[in-house]
Order: structure tokens, then C-alpha cells, then sequence
């Protein structure tokens, strides 16, 4: 663990209100701090370093903030939160980062956050595309936008690695697998996998909402493959011709599919792949490749993220 | 017979006595449950009760054809309105018999009087099923195509049913003009009042009718895609806001919990069991909040606001999100 972030390390996250269960928030905030400490902060860039970097960030999930401002704050620029009302607290623990000042405005109040990004040299926005985009036209600082992903594993027949990777922010993270593909799934030994994952990290809130999606996802899956569920969880089994990218809480699909079939059904979305877990078949160029098990905190080359090398985007402010 | 006609009768006997027993409901609910091998699948369980029935989500509409009746190339499909890109939900029925006389059955019980003269402000695509209520109330005169059409106006004399949806109603309302409708008129306000971009004072846009169209009588109507019956309010005076929704005897409704699913007294989001949806789907789970009131003449429900504001947490969103890239 980096010693800028031990200060973190003692606070328990599951005071800070983020709508998972407090093993969820507990396990999440571990993996986000370790995931954090691999970055090479020594790590030649070119360019030169910006001297404040403001980090915007609206409906993500309660960590994201945390690795950018951790390497910011640590190659010595002052960083500026903005987080959403909803993630006051885990903020403020970001803001326990030396370095890190944390402010609030609401949502869309230009004025507030055009007096904010006058300070900065550069932006990270991370949000919904229009939320970049907005940002990007309203301000002349560069933005490095990071937008909504999503992540895929083949069946490697761990089971637990893959209901752990699904239960991590209750499968709502842009590194949560959003499919399990592959042939021959074993969901017997999936269901299993998920239920145990619940009893170790219950499920958090779930809106009424996802609630209703849940129950559209299961009568199709129903109706074209298989559904099981388990209290605080749901697995489906689909075709993959129905291959629809979901961040349901705690709530797996299952497409099978030979590799010519798989990389043909996520073709439309290979630029949105940002994670990889396991032998998927097809090329997804924002990629990060790992093992199941490993999705939330991928190992190797830290330097991209969604297929952007954020800090070099800063140093040299390429929008 | 067979069993969709012999249904079929029982359910016209109800719409023409208004008197729709339980037992026609479980009937419905086992014949499309042995009929449609979709259907089977999602109802394995034998319903005691109307709330037994499993409601089926509306959004499987865009997914699945469930129907119990296979496709013809006559069926008439009615499809939801959609945005680019995205899909439309299709209900599909092999025609229109329980629609119509259903529709224009429960419109003279709630409206009477209903004027002979339709003059249409509803942005509705050919395939719309409001597009065909409407035309079943009279002839229709339609101003709306993509915005107010010239001479909405000049065709708003009394007598006539002014069929229009909240967002049009405040659309014409922001051309140049004035009625002198009287009580022999009806304004038709149907949809809701939240949309993607902009949301409608309700109280403010009612309050506006005297001042606009004079004083005609003004009704509510509840109405989707993937349902074959309708929910009206009673008529009110212009300036008034119409108040809850009174289904037909042979549409049931019920509210359930959102995050269980389950059956429950007072608000929770509305679940329709429609005897009229016979080739299709019985029952329907919407995205609507409401509260429902039993009654044997109707259940009344009051709307009380869309599930889909509530926002998705988390930066994994759902594919209609995404950009998808060709």
C-alpha cells in the first residue's frame, strides 16, 4: 500500500452511504486502494506537468475518482473534486489525499462549474457521454473524458472468480462483467458461485428501477433459455443473439457462443469493451486484458485506462 | 368453437354487460398459457386468483412476440412510438373486434355524449393504436404532423372531441389562437406530462383550457401500446384537473411493490390484466407508479409519476445508453 493512501486504508466505507452492503463497500474500497497503489508514479511523461487538474465525476460508482487523484496528488498536482451529491463522503475520504481539495455544485449549475475548470489546466470528466460532451462544449480547458464501459469474461470454469468479479459494486461497475461467454457454462456450479458470493458480500440497494429490468430480464430469459435466482441474486441464460450489455445489481447472463459467434455479437460494441477476463474471443481496442477474479483491479500495465493513457493526456492537455 | 372464440364471446358478453366474473380471467389466463409456447414458459404456476397471474414486463414487447396466436399477414400490429435506434415494442392481435367495441364501449360509459366530430392534435405514427381509438370515436380531422398544424384553430368548433396529448395541447397552446368550445365539446388529454427533454406544469396547462378552447368538458385518458383497453376519467369542467382513472370491468388493476413484485395495497408500480388483450398478453407490468382503488364498475387509479426517472447507478449502463458502434 502506498503511504499516501494508508490515511484511506483505516477509514471503513461502509459509512459512506453507497448503496452496497458494508462488506461490499469494505471489499470495494480495498481493491480500489490496491488497484491505486500499482500505478508507476516515476513513470517518464511527456509534456509538462499540469499544476491543477480538476476530476468531475456524476453516477459512477464510489471509487472512481480515487486512482486519478491519487496519481495526481502524488506527482505533485493539486487536484480539484467534484463528485456527485450522492458520494459526499467518499469523497471527502479522497480528499484525505494530500493534494486533493474536494468541492460540490449541483449537477448542470454551468456557473459553479465553469469558476471551477478556470482554475484548472486540464479536466478529467468521468460520466455518461453526454455529460462529457456538455462539459467539452462549454469550457475551452481540455477533457479527458471517460465514459461508460463495460466489461466481458470467458467461461474459464472458475465459477467463484466469476461471481466475485459480479458481485464487486454489485456488478455495476464499468469493470463488471456484463457477459460470461463461452460454450459448454456450467450454471449449476455459477449459481452456487453466486450465492456463496452473496452470503460473503450481500447485495446493497437495488432501485425500483433495476428492480423492474431485473424482472424484464428474467421473463426473457425464461422465455428464450434459463433463469435461476437465489435471494440476492439472478443469473440468466441467453442467446447470444440477445447480447445486450446490462449493469443489473448482482445479476450475471450467460451467452453461448462459439468464438466466431461471440466476436461477431460484440462487434457492435467493441470500442465500449473495457475490460476483458479470460480468452474472449475478438479484438477490443480500450481493452485491458486479465483473469477472471481480476476484473475490478487488472494487473500489468496500469498506464491505460479505457484505451486512454489519462496522465500522458494530461501532460500534454489532449482533449 | 374453438377456444379463442369461445373466450372471445364470454369476454364481449362482459364489455356488453360491464360485468367481467374472476373465473373469465383464470379461463383467459389457461387458454394463452396452453396456447402460447412463449407464455408456457413464463407461467408454470397455476394462478388462483387475478393476482396470480403473472404480469408480464412491458418492455418485453420490443423483445418477444408472445402472443398465443400465430402470426398471419393480416394481424394488426400496433407499435409503440421509439426513438432512433431504438427498438419498438409491437402488439400484435389478430384484429380488432375486443379493442373497438371494448375502446368505444368504456369511452360512451365514462365520456356520454361523446361529440359525432374528431379533431386530432396527437403526434401518432400510422401504426399507433391511439391513432386508431381516436378514429373509432368519429371522423377524424388530424392537425399534428411534427408540430401544430395550420388550421387546428379554425377546426375547433363546437360540437367536437379535441383529441390531444399533453404535450400537443401545450404545443397549440403556444401558437396563436382561441376556442369557444362549450359543454357539448370534450378535450381528450392522454400521456404523460415528463418527457425526455421537458417536463409540463399539469395544473398549469389545465388551468389554461377556458382561456383557450371556452368551456368544454374535459376528460383524461390512460392508454398504451400493449394494452387493448383504456382508463378514462370523468369529465370535468374546463379549468378543473380531471381526477383518477377509472378502468373498464374486464381490466383489472393492481399495484405491486417494485422491488418484490408482489402484490400490495395502496401505491406501487400499476399492473393491468386486460380480457381484451386476448391474443396477446393477459397481464402487463408497467413503468407507471399509481395508486388503485377496487371496484366491481372499475378500478380507479391514480398516476403518480414513471419508474423510468429513477437513474441507474453505477458507470455500467444499460446498452440503450451506449453508443453503439456500426
Amino acid at each position: 500500500m502506498s503511504p499516501a493512501l494508508e490515511p484511506l486504508a483505516t477509514l471503513d466505507p461502509a459509512a459512506f452511504d453507497t448503496g452496497l452492503s458494508p462488506e461490499n463497500a469494505r471489499a470495494c474500497w480495498s481493491t480500489a486502494l490496491a488497484c491505486a497503489s500499482m500505478a508507476d508514479l516515476s513513470r517518464p511523461l511527456p509534456g509538462s506537468p499540469p499544476g491543477a487538474v480538476a476530476i468531475i465525476a456524476s453516477a459512477n460508482v464510489f471509487t472512481a475518482p480515487l486512482e486519478w487523484a491519487y496519481q495526481l496528488a502524488g506527482r505533485g498536482v493539486k487536484v480539484y473534486l467534484k463528485a456527485s451529491s450522492a458520494q459526499r463522503a467518499s469523497a471527502a475520504a479522497i480528499g484525505r489525499i494530500e493534494g486533493v481539495e474536494v468541492g460540490h455544485w449541483r449537477g448542470g449549475d454551468v456557473a459553479a462549474e465553469k469558476a471551477a475548470l478556470a482554475r484548472v489546466d486540464a479536466a478529467i470528466v468521468l460520466g455518461a457521454e453526454a455529460t462529457i460532451d456538455a462539459i467539452r462544449a462549454r469550457s475551452a480547458t481540455p477533457v479527458v473524458g471517460l465514459g461508460p464501459m463495460f466489461g466481458v469474461a470467458a467461461w474459464t470454469g472458475d465459477a467463484h472468480a466469476h461471481a466475485r468479479d459480479a458481485a464487486l459494486y454489485d456488478g455495476r461497475g464499468c469493470m463488471s462483467p456484463a457477459a460470461i461467454l463461452g460454450r459448454a457454462v456450467d450454471l449449476d456450479a455459477l449459481a452456487g458461485a453466486m450465492a456463496e458470493a452473496e452470503r460473503r458480500w450481500p447485495r446493497g440497494r437495488v432501485s425500483a428501477e433495476e428492480a423492474s429490468e431485473i424482472r424484464r430480464l428474467a421473463s426473457l430469459a425464461r422465455a428464450t433459455g434459463t433463469w435461476r435466482e437465489g435471494p440476492g441474486w439472478g443469473l440468466a441464460r441467453l442467446p447470444l443473439s440477445r447480447l445486450e450489455p446490462r449493469g443489473l445489481p448482482r445479476v450475471l447472463c450467460v451467452y453461448e457462443g462459439d468464438d466466431d459467434e461471440v466476436a461477431a455479437a460484440l462487434g457492435p460494441w467493441r470500442t465500449q469493451v473495457g475490460t476483458v477476463a479470460g480468452p474472449v474471443p475478438g479484438n477490443y481496442p480500450r481493452a485491458r486484458r486479465c483473469n477472471p477474479g481480476q476484473m475490478q483491479a487488472p494487473p500489468g500495465d496500469r498506464r491505460l485506462h479505457d484505451g486512454i493513457d489519462v496522465m500522458e493526456a494530461l501532460w500534454t492537455r489532449s482533449s | 368453437m374453438s377456444a379463442r372464440d369461445a373466450l372471445r364471446a364470454r369476454v364481449l358478453q362482459a364489455i356488453e354487460t360491464r360485468v367481467a366474473p374472476e373465473a373469465l380471467f383464470l379461463d383467459a389466463y389457461r387458454y394463452q398459457q396452453a396456447a402460447s409456447p412463449l407464455l408456457a414458459r413464463l407461467w408454470t404456476a397455476e394462478a388462483r386468483g387475478i393476482e396470480d397471474i403473472p404480469a408480464v414486463p412491458v418492455a418485453l414487447f420490443k423483445d418477444l412476440d408472445l402472443g398465443p396466436v400465430p402470426p398471419l399477414p393480416g394481424d394488426v400490429l400496433f407499435r409503440t412510438s421509439g426513438t432512433t435506434g431504438s427498438a419498438r415494442g409491437v402488439h400484435r392481435s389478430r384484429d380488432t373486434l375486443l379493442y373497438d367495441l371494448g375502446a368505444v364501449a368504456h369511452y360512451r360509459e365514462m365520456v356520454r355524449a361523446g361529440p359525432a366530430r374528431v379533431v386530432s392534435i396527437c403526434p401518432v405514427d400510422a401504426d399507433s393504436s391511439l391513432g386508431h381509438m381516436v378514429a373509432l370515436f368519429g371522423p377524424v380531422e388530424a392537425y399534428f404532423d411534427g408540430a401544430v398544424s395550420a388550421g387546428a384553430w379554425a377546426a375547433l368548433q363546437a360540437p367536437c372531441l379535441l383529441a390531444t396529448t399533453a404535450f400537443a395541447l401545450d404545443a397549440l397552446f403556444a401558437t396563436e389562437g382561441a376556442a369557444t368550445l362549450d359543454a357539448r365539446s370534450v378535450v381528450m388529454v392522454t400521456g404523460g406530462f415528463k418527457g425526455r427533454h421537458a417536463r409540463l406544469d399539469a395544473p398549469a396547462l389545465y388551468e389554461a383550457i377556458p382561456a383557450r378552447l371556452g368551456s368544454p368538458r374535459v376528460v383524461g385518458e390512460y392508454g398504451m401500446t400493449e394494452l387493448s383497453s383504456q382508463s378514462w376519467t370523468a369529465p370535468v369542467a374546463a379549468g378543473e384537473l380531471p381526477g383518477a382513472f377509472v378502468a373498464p370491468p374486464w381490466m383489472r388493476v393492481y399495484a405491486a411493490d417494485p422491488h418484490t413484485g408482489r402484490a400490495v395495497e395502496g401505491e406501487g408500480v400499476l399492473r393491468f390484466v386486460d380480457l381484451c388483450n386476448l391474443d396477446s398478453v393477459l397481464a402487463i407490468e408497467t413503468q407507471d407508479l399509481g395508486r388503485v382503488e377496487r371496484r366491481d364498475e372499475g378500478d380507479r387509479v391514480t398516476l403518480l409519476g414513471r419508474l423510468e426517472g429513477a437513474e441507474l447507478r453505477g458507470c455500467s449502463l444499460r446498452a440503450e445508453r451506449l453508443r453503439v458502434q456500426a
